[in-house]
């Protein structure tokens, strides 16, 4: 299945607009230090030694996997309020619960041994060689670094055929919740360009600003995922259609996010051509891949999808799904055509 | 998993390197003159110094 040549062409024109908004951060700090005629080399500021706790307890357990406790907590409010219905079965439980597992003990470890082996024998002398940076300006770097890199890396994934199969597995999932945050296949999770990048600068002094836009961001895209809409009141009332407004362009919502995992695009809400953003929507106000409705969808996952075993999802191409005519079959089609949605056509 | 997965997985790996580097050398490189443009004298301070 080849690329359309105008998708091709919007790639191009938006991957080099990218170039100047990389570049954008650092030229702003250069002004600014130009200006205030700055040197903060001269004093760098020190990169913070994490302090040592010899008796282990479980306040800091807690604190320092806050993510994963938040993940749980908010994926029990789900299940209480009954948000997971029969379609989380039993093969959709073990994709889910394996994508969530396998990333904190498989991956963590070979993204620990990267940054602590490989990174000190590619840049040898580059060890806090970025330390200088003032505070604010490091956390506007790495939220374009980090966020605009995602963007990327997920929207090709999107948009070019043979890479779709590598992120299928996320968007299979015919619900959204905490359950399916996670979820991924493990080669796309493997190869996050944005996890390297970050480590590279984590390496090169930037750890402070990266510990400050992880928290942030972790916050937003897990509640994006969430079925429980945050951003619901925002549209509810009048007065804050304003708020709404420039909350929806800056940052990824429930409501742009669930567009994004809809199993249909052609009703006006789904939107799983564009909304590619993480934290930032912003990328997608920017490149012309989004679309705000302020509405959810009412189907979620790919309308073709017939349950491929959890570990061909989560490891394929190793395993081939036995799923005849699946993408992720030994002979299926690189991308298969959506069938013709019903419900659109009705509303049209 | 056949040869044509194995070229897949290149492939894939070589867009991922490529997004990787392309944002790296940017910022590292921006970083790296921004420091290098602000460290040079002066010419203000030239003229002080000079005869």
């Amino acid at each position: 299945m080849k690329m359309d040549p105008a998708v091709r062409q919007r790639i191009i024109r938006n991957a080099l607009l990218s170039l100047l908004l990389y570049a954008l951060p650092v030229l702003l700090m250069f002004a600014s230090l130009y200006l205030t005629n700055s040197h903060p080399w001269e004093n760098p500021a020190v990169p913070p030694v994490a302090e040592s706790h010899p008796h282990s307890t479980l306040v800091h357990v807690l604190l320092e996997n806050w993510l994963v406790v938040f993940i749980f907590a908010l994926g029990l409010l789900e299940f209480a309020i009954g948000m997971y219905d029969e379609r989380w079965n039993g093969n959709e439980k073990m994709l889910d619960i394996a994508s969530l597992a396998l990333p904190k003990f498989i991956l963590a470890p070979f993204y620990a041994w990267f940054s602590l082996t490989v990174l000190p024998f590619l840049f040898p002398h580059q060890k806090n060689e970025l330390a200088w940076i003032p505070f604010l300006w490091a956390v506007v770097i790495i939220c374009v670094a980090d966020d605009l890199t995602q963007y990327w890396y997920h929207r090709l994934h999107h948009e070019i055929p043979w890479l779709w199969r590598f992120h299928r597995t996320h968007h299979s999932a015919p619900y959204m919740g905490m359950a399916m945050a996670n979820r991924q296949n493990v080669i796309y999770t493997l190869f996050f360009s944005q996890t390297y990048l970050i480590a590279i600068l984590v390496y090169f002094g930037l750890g402070a600003a990266v510990v400050a836009v992880q928290v942030v961001k972790s916050l937003i895209t897990t509640l994006v995922h969430s079925s429980l809409p945050w951003d619901r009141f925002l549209y509810k009332h009048r007065a804050l259609h304003p708020v709404a407004w420039v909350v929806e362009r800056v940052i990824s919502t429930p409501a742009t996010h669930h567009a994004h995992h809809a199993a249909t695009t052609n009703d006006g809400i789904g939107y799983y051509k564009g909304n590619f953003g993480n934290m930032f929507f912003l990328w997608d106000v920017i490149f012309g891949t989004g679309l705000i409705s302020r509405e959810y969808p009412d189907t979620y996952g790919i309308s073709h999808y017939r349950e491929d075993q959890w570990y061909t999802q989560l490891f394929w191409p190793i395993f081939k799904s036995k799923v005849p005519g699946s993408e992720l079959s030994k002979d299926g089609p690189i991308v298969k055509a959506e069938p013709e949605d019903r419900r659109s056509k009705l509303r049209a | 998993m056949t040869w044509q997965d194995f070229f897949l997985l290149v492939k894939k790996i070589a867009v991922g390197v490529a997004i990787t580097l392309i944002p790296l050398f940017i910022l590292v490189g921006g970083l790296r003159l921004t420091r290098q443009f602000l460290s040079a004298p002066h010419p203000t301070q030239n003229k002080g110094t000079g005869q």
